[in-house]
């Protein structure tokens, strides 16, 4: 080949090269045609280079990977009941219809608190407001329902208010969200309690829900937490104190849905004896 | 033009070589910063024999070749132009009256560097770093073994071409 034209060839085709270069730069789609058609052509001669020696050991390490992938599957699986397990049998649901269900996704309000969404809704037999709980303690209680998911407000969200009783004595109160302006500071993620006047919680105190008419929105002797702090008195009517909920708000995973089970007999009178 | 002799060897060491650079000498077990680029050895063995214009055909022509094995290199055509460049100085080592067994390997040298440069300024335009110790290894590996292998792709070249092969 003459060297004229032998230059002519050169830059004829370092141009296509300059041009193919920018137009992958440039995301078009003719650069993905030449790199497939790469693959096409090469990629069955590599196979066959990288598959010279069939040893056993790469036999061996697909079956490591696919049992260490079933050991993980089965070790979830067991964590799992076991977390159900500790649910069912802890002193929260004990003697009631529950309903277990697991949070599968979360939202933190801007308004402070947290709502969470469980893998159960109407079609398995959620109401709203049914009351919902892990093994620890009170959870929330249901705001939303879906045919198949259902919403629950977390305890310390903005604008949820328990009706409890504190103690041994058994004092009324009320447990909601540290108000912004509430007297007292109270540490992050904890709950605001208030009693009437005569009586006082006193720091220990556990903390359970009163329960209202037909079990909703909250069944009743729910644990809720244990009073930590209680707030001095200043001669009010009401006194606050401090709780630390039984559950993380931020951990929930395993929980059970409360199924009310409202009374249809009529309570009978008894007549005690002198 | 008939395919010659020559040409379709050329044609096959490049192949090859790019098959084995990507393929077989990582799969051997030789680590990846010691695996020689084999298609430069090919493009300088021709470029230090025909000059610079040849050389740079016979650069972009291998550089696609290595380009589009798979993994195909991103962004598609550096590899040719760096290729291109680097049998272009390759080529200018050509002396008819020389015959020194060094020029060949200082010819290799000169384009090894050539293509760790461009890979280097490539590296560092897209991931804003570069391992250079890697790229260093990488060239001392290339000459080292195209100080065994030049001769003898010369050889070949020089006895195909008196043959009236190539």
């Amino acid at each position: 080949m003459p060297s004229t034209a032998r230059r002519r060839l050169l830059v004829v085709l370092a141009s296509l090269t300059v041009a193919l270069l920018l137009a992958d730069l440039a995301g078009w789609g003719i650069a993905d045609g030449v790199r497939r058609a790469g693959g096409l052509v090469l990629g069955p001669v590599q196979r066959a280079l990288s598959d010279t020696q069939p040893d056993e050991l790469a036999t061996v390490e697909r079956e490591n990977v696919r049992l260490r992938t079933l050991l993980a599957d089965e070790q979830q699986r067991a964590a799992d009941r076991g977390r159900l397990d500790g649910l069912l049998g802890s002193s929260t649901t004990a003697g009631r219809t529950v309903l277990p269900a697991r949070v599968v996704a979360t939202d933190l309000s801007p308004l402070g608190g947290r709502t969470v969404t469980l893998d159960v809704g109407s079609r398995d037999g959620v109401g709203a407001d049914s009351t919902v709980v892990s093994a620890e303690g009170l959870v929330g209680r249901v705001v939303a329902v879906a045919p198949w998911t259902s919403d629950v407000q977390v305890l310390g969200s903005a604008d949820s208010v328990v009706a409890v009783r504190v103690g041994p004595a058994g004092t009324l109160g009320t447990v909601r969200a540290p108000a912004a302006g509430d007297s007292e500071s109270r540490p992050r993620g904890s709950l605001g309690l208030t009693t009437m006047a005569p009586g006082t919680a006193v720091v220990g105190d556990v903390v359970r829900t009163l329960g209202s008419v037909a079990e909703t929105p909250y069944a009743a002797g729910i644990v809720v937490g244990t009073v930590t702090a209680v707030d001095p008195d200043h001669g009010q009517l009401t006194r606050g104190a401090t709780v630390r909920p039984a559950i993380d708000p931020d951990a929930i995973d395993v929980v059970a849905v409360i199924v009310p089970r409202p009374r249809s007999q009529p309570r009978s009178t008894t007549r005690t004896t002198r | 033009m008939r395919p010659t002799l020559l040409g379709v060897l050329r044609t096959a060491y490049v192949v090859v070589a790019a098959l084995m650079t990507a393929t077989l000498l990582p799969r051997l077990g030789v680590p990846p910063q010691w695996v020689p680029d084999l298609v430069l050895v090919g493009v300088v063995a021709t470029a230090v024999l025909r000059g610079p214009v040849h050389g740079a055909l016979t650069g972009l022509l291998a550089g696609w070749v290595v380009e589009l094995v798979p993994p195909v290199g991103s962004p598609l055509g550096l590899m040719p132009l760096v290729t291109m460049l680097g049998g272009l100085v390759a080529g200018l080592f050509r002396r008819s009256s020389s015959r020194s067994w060094l020029r060949a390997p200082a010819a290799l040298l000169c384009a090894a560097a050539v293509v760790l440069s461009g890979r280097v300024a490539s590296a560092v335009l897209a991931e804003g770093g570069v391992d250079l110790a890697d790229g260093a290894s990488r060239l001392l590996a290339t000459v080292l073994l195209g100080l065994v292998l030049l001769p003898a792709l010369l050889v070949v070249d020089r006895a195909l071409v008196r043959r009236r092969l190539g």
